[in-house]
């Protein structure tokens, strides 16, 4: 038997069903706010077990050597530490997409049945089991940039000018390289043979390798090793890039992933303190309701703790009711956007997790957090005394004491209806206020993430304009892209100007791309400390560079030193002559004169930037014909890079991320419209008598009506302006953390415009939420609405 | 002093009865239950009577005054307040009828706590749409002043003592020159003194030909009325008829 008692704090939950509903709901928001906390590790821990799978390399050297032969391929297998090494071919050339050429990378493996180290392997189709066959990234069509499927056929580009067409025979990747996808272009996997005849390469230049023990000294021994074997081994060596190392723990992508977590946070955070406010203030409803009744239990016996006790019990009912339907929502959300942010940062797709951090956070939050947001109601019911109780009508307040009820009171200008709209909010501050509260903070997450979002796609937008040129031309041919071919590309008349460049990468802690420009070039750099280099320095190929801001605060450099560089040919000494305050390539450039870089590289050529007269992409798509009839003619075989589609793909990762970005903050948004039709629900059934009453006197529907409708608008207009501040500070919060992450500096931009179009939504979400409750208030009869206990 | 007058609305057959109740009968239902409250009521109060209806707790007081404020709808029965059928009258065209011709005191004052004494008396006119806001200000000031309240017209009803409050609520249910005031209890919550107080006000109101019926416990102050309606279990058993 349950005793009486135990059944009152059972049907307290069918009491107010409404109520008790939005309470769930409520409870629920933030619950499955918290199933986002487990997005991080179970991401992490899924690209982990993929990357086990996947065999992802711990480090990759990069050599350009006219032949790798078996013997010392065999040396270098057994070299201690190595676990397991392959070797693979990497080129980038062209492939013909629709009617356009698009820049791909091939990846050449030896033996798709025997692979050890960046194992591909095939979700659609089956792996090429000859030549001229290839498997085509599953990240290729997820992302757009190559749609082609098992079955159909591919025109690539070889180093002769030639396009040579492959069967597509299956749809899969690695981790190493479909992590790539969507930053850079399509990968293509096809037999290393295949590889190296189209690009004209005499042997492999990847050599991938696992190493047992993978802490960092014993990799840097294994490294040095490795490197001296290949020295003895192989004449002419060369490497084509420097050496990359993924560290015990991390995954491709994984860097990128941890910027983006932190918003994770905020969310899973903003949602939980909505949903405490929220419940505080239900409890707070629920035992201001029943005052009379606190005070007959108290008069029949009932003690302090008891009643707490019986109060305590309906918060844990609602509790658990709403930590389960949390769980429902937050799982396969949590789940659904743990597939995105694994394709996204990672370049893969992870099977559906269940986390047990998220049902534990889950259950002490919902339960506990419920049952602590509950407490002060729950004290104060305890501290009715039975007269305060038996006079309580629920009518007679002590209004007009306080400051803001005669604030309120001063607000003749308005109509009756307005002002008793705004008294009644004053009336009621505390409550209203904590309704406010999760409104304030579901428009400040949105306003923040908006904020974040615009500053994000500006900072964007900005570096890809700064990176200056609307063509990039590389060289695919014997011939490099020496000074004569200048004048070639400027007699194409959509060509306005164009200049050499060239990229290249060094190491210095870690590996830092290095773009070698002219002294004046379509580069707009923002030197904040030092200097450019000067055209005299940029001729005599002077060791000076300029830093990316976050490289000199990561390196600790500061203008004036002189650093050791390590490129794929040695180290070089070179003294920092400046620090860029551009975000281009997350400020983590460095920019040096190019026969700086032709110098140490040992190159003679390299690219070249080219700016268009018009950046239209049908103005561009007709410089890069003319730029590769006239290169063509003239001896030169060159690939080009359009930068307006690399733009338009950007653009669209970007506009899907802030989607996504703000798709997570709607449990937030959620959580505050509950709160508000919550309060306003709330509102009107306590003051369903006072309705009684208005009707009784005069008072038509409308002005019913009008009195809510003033009194929501004013709370959600308290709630609007609370957002703008917190909006501001959750955003200069965010981006504090993404500076710190990136290094560099951001111009956080707060526009009006969200703000404003924050207040149109407030105040129509407002409106909407008000109507279920209002209807049914003024529906009801005078004599029931008197009756109304 | 200025006399309360209030002119009698053009719907009102003067000749008849103010308030005329056929056989009403009011069965109240929740959920499986039904509460018969009044079973079969014939009541006529002619236009300037000053009528007590006293009964004991849960006879049907309180729901004959409902029934006759258009407050409740009877279950059956026919019901003709100032001239018009109640029955037919929709909830929005009830409250717009009450604001004109019915002025409701309620036993626990319920004034709006967020009004002050002059912006709770101006209500109904608001609702009524009378007049400009300003006269409707001075209306309700007048109202104050006839109750002795006229140094409290800024003051908020919690600032306000209980005798106050229900001269407050008079004041209102009077705002709109009602040919009928109805008064559930309305001394009720007051002590003896203010009572007096409160039936000198009602005196005068009725004196200048308002019609009144009020609720009451007190047998002392339902000696004050013209007639004694008394109800019992639903039924009036006496002083039905003028």
């Amino acid at each position: 038997m349950i005793s009486a008692h135990t059944r009152r704090s059972f049907r307290e939950l069918t009491r107010r069903k409404a109520r008790s509903l939005l309470t769930i709901l409520t409870i629920a928001g933030a619950i499955a706010g918290i199933w986002l906390f487990s997005i991080p590790s179970n991401v992490d821990a899924s690209m982990k077990a993929r990357a086990d799978v996947d065999g992802l390399h711990t480090i990759r050297l990069a050599p350009a050597a006219p032949d790798l032969p078996d013997q010392v391929l065999a040396e270098l297998g057994a070299t201690e530490n190595v676990a397991a090494l392959d070797v693979r071919t990497l080129g980038r050339t062209q492939m013909r997409v629709d009617s356009r050429n698009q820049d791909v990378v091939l990846v050449g493996v030896q033996d798709f049945g025997h692979q050890l180290v960046n194992i591909v392997s095939v979700e659609e189709g089956a792996l090429p089991s000859g030549r001229g066959q290839l498997v085509t990234d599953f990240e290729n069509a997820r992302t757009g940039r190559f749609l082609g499927a098992v079955g159909e056929t591919v025109a690539i580009r070889s180093s002769t000018g030639a396009w040579i067409t492959f069967d597509v025979t299956g749809r899969g990747g690695t981790v190493r390289y479909s992590s790539e996808v969507a930053e850079d272009v399509p990968f293509l996997y096809l037999s290393d043979v295949d590889v190296q005849s189209v690009m004209g390469y005499p042997a492999p230049n990847s050599i991938d390798v696992i190493a047992a023990d993978e802490s960092a000294g014993a990799v840097a021994s294994m490294v040095e090793e490795l490197r001296a074997t290949l020295a003895a081994g192989v004449p002419d060596l060369g490497y084509w890039d420097v050496l990359e190392v993924w560290e015990e723990g991390t995954w491709p992508g994984s860097e990128d992933f941890e910027n983006f977590i932190v918003l994770f946070y905020v969310i899973a955070g903003i949602a939980l303190l909505s949903a405490l406010v929220l419940i505080y203030t239900t409890m707070n409803t629920i035992v201001r309701e029943q005052t009379r009744e606190i005070g007959m239990m108290k008069a029949v016996g009932g003690t302090r703790r008891r009643i707490g006790l019986g109060y305590l019990r309906t918060a844990l009912l609602l509790g658990g009711l709403g930590t389960a339907l949390g769980t429902i929502i937050g799982f396969p959300l949590s789940n659904l956007l743990m597939a995105f942010m694994s394709a996204e940062f990672g370049g893969t797709s992870i099977g559906w997790q269940v986390s047990g951090l998220a049902i534990v956070l889950s259950l002490v939050v919902g339960l506990g957090g419920t049952a602590l947001a509950a407490w002060p109601a729950l004290h104060r019911a305890g501290r009715i005394t039975v007269r305060e109780a038996i006079e309580d009508h629920g009518v007679v307040s002590t209004y007009g004491a306080a400051p803001l009820d005669k604030i309120a009171a001063r607000a003749g200008f308005l109509s009756r209806h307005n002002q008793m709209g705004l008294r009644n909010a004053a009336r009621r501050a505390g409550r209203n206020l904590a309704t406010a509260i999760p409104i304030g903070l579901a428009v400040g997450t949105m306003l923040a993430f908006a904020a974040v979002s615009i500053t994000a796609l500006d900072e964007t937008r900005n570096s890809q304009n700064l990176e200056g040129g609307d063509i990039i031309l590389w060289n695919n041919g014997s011939r490099g892209l020496d000074a004569d071919a200048l004048a070639l590309i400027e007699s194409v008349p959509e060509v306005e100007f164009a200049h050499q460049m060239i990229y290249s990468s060094v190491e210095l802690g870690g590996e830092y791309n290095v773009w070698g420009l002219p002294a004046i070039s379509t580069y707009d750099h923002d030197v904040i400390e030092g200097r450019w280099f000067t055209e005299a320095e940029a001729n005599t190929a002077a060791r000076v560079v300029v830093f990316g801001e976050a490289v000199a605060e990561l390196s600790e450099t500061e203008v004036g030193d002189v650093v050791t560089l390590e490129t794929r040919r040695g180290p070089i000494d070179m003294e920092v002559i400046g620090i860029d305050g551009q975000l281009v390539n997350d400020a983590q450039g460095m920019f040096t004169p190019f026969q700086t870089v032709l110098d140490y590289e040992g190159w003679t050529t390299g690219n070249y930037w080219i700016r268009t007269v018009d950046p239209d992409g049908a103005v561009v798509d007709a410089a890069a014909q003319g730029i590769h009839r006239v290169m063509e003619q003239n001896g030169y075989t060159v690939g080009t890079s359009l930068r307006y589609i690399q733009r338009n793909a950007d653009a669209e990762e970007d506009r899907l991320v802030v989607t996504v970005i703000n798709a997570m903050g709607l449990p937030i948004v959620a959580i505050g419209m509950i709160g508000l039709v919550n309060s306003m629900t709330s509102n009107v059934l306590d003051r369903t008598r006072e309705i009684g009453i208005l009707r009784s006197i005069g008072a038509r529907r409308r002005d019913l009506r009008g009195m809510f409708r003033a009194e929501g608008i004013v709370i959600a207009l308290v709630g609007w302006l609370l957002g703008i501040p917190v909006g501001y500070a959750i955003g200069r919060l965010i981006m504090w953390v993404l500076e710190n992450e990136f290094h560099a500096e951001f111009s956080f931009l707060f526009p009006l415009w969200p703000i404003l179009v924050a207040l149109v939504v407030t105040l129509l979400v407002s409106l909407l939420v008000l109507q279920l409750p209002l209807r049914r208030a003024i529906r009801m009869r005078p004599g029931d609405a008197l009756r109304y206990e | 002093m200025e006399t309360i007058s209030g002119a009698p609305p053009e719907e009102t057959d003067a000749t008849g009865p103010v308030i005329a109740l056929r056989g009403v009968e009011k069965i109240f239902r929740t959920g499986r239950v039904e509460y018969p409250a009044l079973r079969g009521v014939d009541l006529e109060v002619a236009p300037g009577e000053l009528v007590a209806v006293v009964g004991p707790s849960g006879s049907g007081k309180s729901t004959i005054l409902n029934i006759i404020t258009g407050i409740d709808r009877p279950t059956r029965g026919e019901v003709a307040v100032t001239g018009r059928d109640l029955v037919d009258l929709s909830e929005e065209e009830l409250a717009v009828w009450r604001g004109d011709h019915v002025g409701i005191v309620f036993q626990f004052f319920q004034l709006l706590p967020t009004l002050t004494a002059v912006e709770n008396v101006m209500l109904p006119l608001d609702f009524a749409r009378t007049d400009s806001v300003a006269e409707r200000r001075q209306r309700a000031k007048r109202r104050l002043e006839q109750v002795g309240l006229g140094d409290k017209l800024a003051n908020f009803p919690a600032e306000l003592s209980g005798g106050e409050q229900q001269r407050v609520a008079i004041a209102r249910a009077l705002a709109c020159d009602p040919a009928l005031l109805v008064a559930d209890e309305p001394t009720g919550n007051l002590d003896t003194d203010t009572a007096a107080e409160m039936f000198d006000v009602f005196g005068k109101v009725n004196a200048d030909g308002t019609t009144i019926v009020y609720v009451t416990h007190d047998p002392s102050l339902a000696e004050e009325a013209h007639r004694v309606v008394m109800i019992r279990d639903g039924r009036v058993v006496d002083g039905g008829q003028p």
